[in-house]
């Protein structure tokens, strides 16, 4: 168990903030880091192969330690929807087969297939949540001989039920299924292992659970799905010792091959000298912490807030699915999302932050979060709700 | 004429910095936009959502201003290649259309074609270069009626040979070619009119003569391509117009609909927090300066240099075909090509900076350049050549 880690963030006393799961709060460390960034092109004949080369390198390693996977597995994208779109462009379907997704699943992980199936005449199937918040035998009863791609996250975006990804893996494996893993929600805060999983394309935006800046995400392409194309065309991208432009003999010589590994996946200017530095040092505070040891330790929070809130008649998934770092409390029957909001609004006002999603308060701590905060929250749920 | 804006930038007088066409150095008010950037996702409570949408807005608009076009037709991408990219998925060709570049063009602009040509059976039409600098004559020689799309700069991006492209846009539509235009080399530093040239798509990095961080670039996209296909499903910042999440009756409405103009184009996380108010600061001050008094101002450098550097056996373009605000020196035939070699290196050595590429020694100022780095850099070429 990991003590509250208050003194690593710059989070003052009088906010109680459990909103991670929108916007984490970034390290301090991070910060400094970002600060230094900001400055540097201020002055660019300083830059060189650390900047170009050997920072994306090591945020690749970093992320790819999350997760049970090799450097180059990895791409480094903007966001989630970049990353689906890099998979759904590279997982055909045929007409008459399956795209199994959850119903109310977060849009970045629907829409590139909604567009997908109306192009290739393919069937959405959208598994609905069944008793006791049981999502993972809806899935793999919905996954058969037609499903061509199972689309999902590891837990659900606004209260964190868990999927048993493994079993869905195995079953995806029985099918042929490809398996397109939308992380964003729990990569960092829950621990994930592509050798178990075996995901085809798994996704990482990383302003969320790896306490990333905006704008800076994680691609992870298993080895026999990286021959395939990418969204972009980039120098980098393509076979050349040094990314830069080859003269041969008074004329441009253009690569015609690609680089091996997912680094063909990477985004243009994947060289962020700003966010880069800032996510390295992130992630390396997470490997210190180690995920398993955040989980269990968010966990005691999301727990605490559960037990002491249910006398207000809030109630969480159920106890045998839940992701642990992330939790919703729904409403007793009868409150609508206007409710919801609203509440979330009067919580502000009281600097206690979460977000209203769909039927639930969404509260998603991370190490910054001290007892008096989950007081605070406890409190202040009782005065409004 | 602009007079050197030094104090705007953070460039030691020890520095004669003449290497804007890689990576051009931020200004001081930029790096302090980053630095105030930095700092909001270490409060993530006090990003509010009309901020982030405010923000990209007004980058749109400031970009939209420098090329008289309208903030609703410009997206905001991560990279030339993701731009060009995006052109190359919108623009159909069948098997023996043609498409034309130039000789020796930047791989950005290039490699998207030859893939195209391997996959659709276009023909990749490359124009050389003539003796007399003449760009144009040779690329409306090139475009015909077999010509599907023209894939050009405005400037050749190692010694700033200018392309009339208002003439090319006149015959594109004669013969009913696309035009896709990577302004990554003049865009910010040369004046580009949408209502003349008519580009079909219009691509530029920012980091060079936009004064832009890294990664950070614009996409003009024309009225009549705007119904076009992104390359990600963006929820946020391709198909909502807003932040809101939209919940009906217990469930999640997914949006079927795209943003208005350009706006589906958008890189995903389009609002990056730190990136966007550097880049606005940088817009902002080159619209304050004004693209054609830029333009003239770093002319009188370059040609101070090329006059300056004529007796060193070095020649530039000729003199009807100068973009003005970089150009490209080039040994006189029958000097020894191996004074060029590590030339980049010994003028580094002195702190002048500048790109040899192929044949050219690339001189690429901004405003920052005072005439005693002028003195320097042609010091430093009489001592090294």
């Amino acid at each position: 168990m990991i003590s509250c880690q208050r003194h690593l963030f710059d989070v003052p006393d009088d906010i109680a903030y459990f909103n991670c799961a929108a916007f984490s709060p970034i390290l301090k460390t991070s910060r400094d880091a970002g600060v230094i960034g900001a400055a540097k092109k201020a002055q660019p004949w300083r830059l060189g192969n650390f900047e170009f080369e050997e920072e994306p390198a090591r945020a690749q390693t970093l992320f790819a330690k999350l997760i049970g996977a090799q450097a180059q597995d990895i791409a480094i994208v903007p966001a989630t929807s970049y990353g689906i779109a890099t998979a759904a462009a590279n997982l055909p379907t045929k007409a008459g087969q399956c795209i199994v997704l959850l119903e109310d699943q977060y849009p970045n992980n629907v829409l590139p297939w909604i567009e997908k199936a109306e192009r290739d005449g393919a069937e959405l199937v959208f598994v609905a949540r069944g008793e006791g918040d049981d999502l993972t035998a809806g899935i793999l009863d919905a996954i058969d001989e037609r499903t061509a791609i199972a689309a999902l996250p590891h837990c659900f975006w606004t209260d964190g039920t868990l999927i048993d990804l493994a079993a869905i893996g195995r079953r995806c494996r029985e099918v042929n299924a490809a398996l397109v893993i939308d992380a964003t929600q729990s990569v960092g805060a829950l621990p994930f292992d592509v050798t178990e999983i075996q995901p085809d394309f798994l996704v990482v935006s990383g302003y969320k659970w790896l306490l990333c800046p905006y704008t800076m995400g994680f691609l992870y392409v298993a080895p026999q799905r990286q021959d395939g194309l990418p969204l972009e065309s980039t120098v980098r991208g393509h076979v050349q010792k040094d990314g830069a432009a080859v003269w041969q003999n008074g004329h441009m010589h253009y690569p015609v091959g690609w680089q091996s590994g997912a680094g063909r996946f990477n985004m243009g200017e994947t060289a962020n000298l700003i966010s880069l530095p800032m996510a390295i040092l992130a992630l390396e505070q997470l490997h210190a912490w180690d995920v398993g040891e955040i989980n269990k330790s968010l966990r005691r929070i999301t727990e605490t807030i559960i037990e002491r809130t249910g006398n207000l008649g809030l109630t969480a998934p159920a106890v045998d699915h839940r992701a642990g770092h992330l939790t919703g409390l729904r409403l007793s029957a009868g409150a609508d999302e206007r409710d919801i909001e609203d509440i979330q609004q009067r919580l502000a006002e009281k600097q206690v932050y979460l977000s209203a999603r769909g039927d639930s308060l969404r509260i998603a701590p991370h190490l910054h979060v001290s007892d008096e905060d989950i007081d605070r929250l406890v409190s202040a749920l009782a005065d409004v709700v | 004429m602009i007079a050197c804006q030094r104090p705007l930038f953070d460039v030691p007088e020890d520095i004669a910095f003449f290497d804007c066409a890689a990576l051009a150095p931020i200004l001081t008010a930029s790096r302090d936009a980053g630095l105030v950037g930095v700092e909001r996702k270490v409060q993530p409570w006090r990003v509010r959502s009309p901020q982030r949408i405010a923000e990209p807005d007004r980058i749109r608009a400031l970009f939209a201003g420098l090329i008289g076009a309208s903030a609703q037709d410009i997206a905001i991408i991560p990279a030339a290649s993701y731009g060009i990219a995006t052109a190359a998925i919108n623009l159909p060709v069948k098997a023996g259309e043609r498409i034309v570049v130039l000789q020796d063009q930047y791989p950005n602009n290039v490699l998207p074609w030859i893939m195209k040509r391997a996959r659709e059976g276009a023909e990749l039409v490359f124009v050389a270069r003539p003796a007399d600098d003449d760009l144009t004559t040779g690329i409306l020689g090139a475009i015909d009626e077999r010509t599907a799309i023209a894939a050009l700069p405005h400037c050749f991006w190692a010694d700033g040979t200018l392309i009339d492209l208002a003439a090319v846009g006149q015959r594109c539509r004669e013969v009913g070619a696309a035009l896709v235009v990577d302004g990554t080399q003049s865009v910010g530093a040369l004046p580009f009119d949408v209502a003349a040239i008519r580009p079909d798509f219009l691509i530029v990095a920012g980091y060079k003569w936009l004064l832009c961080p890294y990664t950070f670039g614009f996409l003009y996209v024309a009225p009549q391509r705007q119904g076009g296909i992104p390359l990600e499903h963006s929820w946020r910042d391709g198909m909502l117009e807003g932040w809101g999440v939209d919940w009906r009756d217990g469930h999640l409405d997914y949006p079927e609909g795209w943003q208005p103009g350009a706006g589906r184009f958008n890189m995903g996380e389009t609002a990056n927090f730190i990136s966007t108010p550097m880049a606005i600061k940088a817009l902002e001050q080159v619209q304050a300066w004004e693209v054609g008094e830029i333009n003239a101002s770093l002319r009188r450098i370059t040609e101070t240099i090329i006059e300056r550097t004529s007796n060193l056996g070095l020649t530039a373009p000729g003199a009807d075909h100068r973009a003005g605000h970089m150009t490209g020196l080039r040994l006189a035939p029958g000097a020894k090509r191996r004074d060029f070699d590590d030339l980049q290196k010994r003028l580094e050595d002195k702190q002048v900076y500048l790109s040899v590429r192929g044949d050219f020694l690339r001189i690429a100022p901004h405003l920052h350049v005072n005439d005693a780095d002028i003195d320097r850099l042609v010091a430093a070429l009489a001592d090294t050549l």
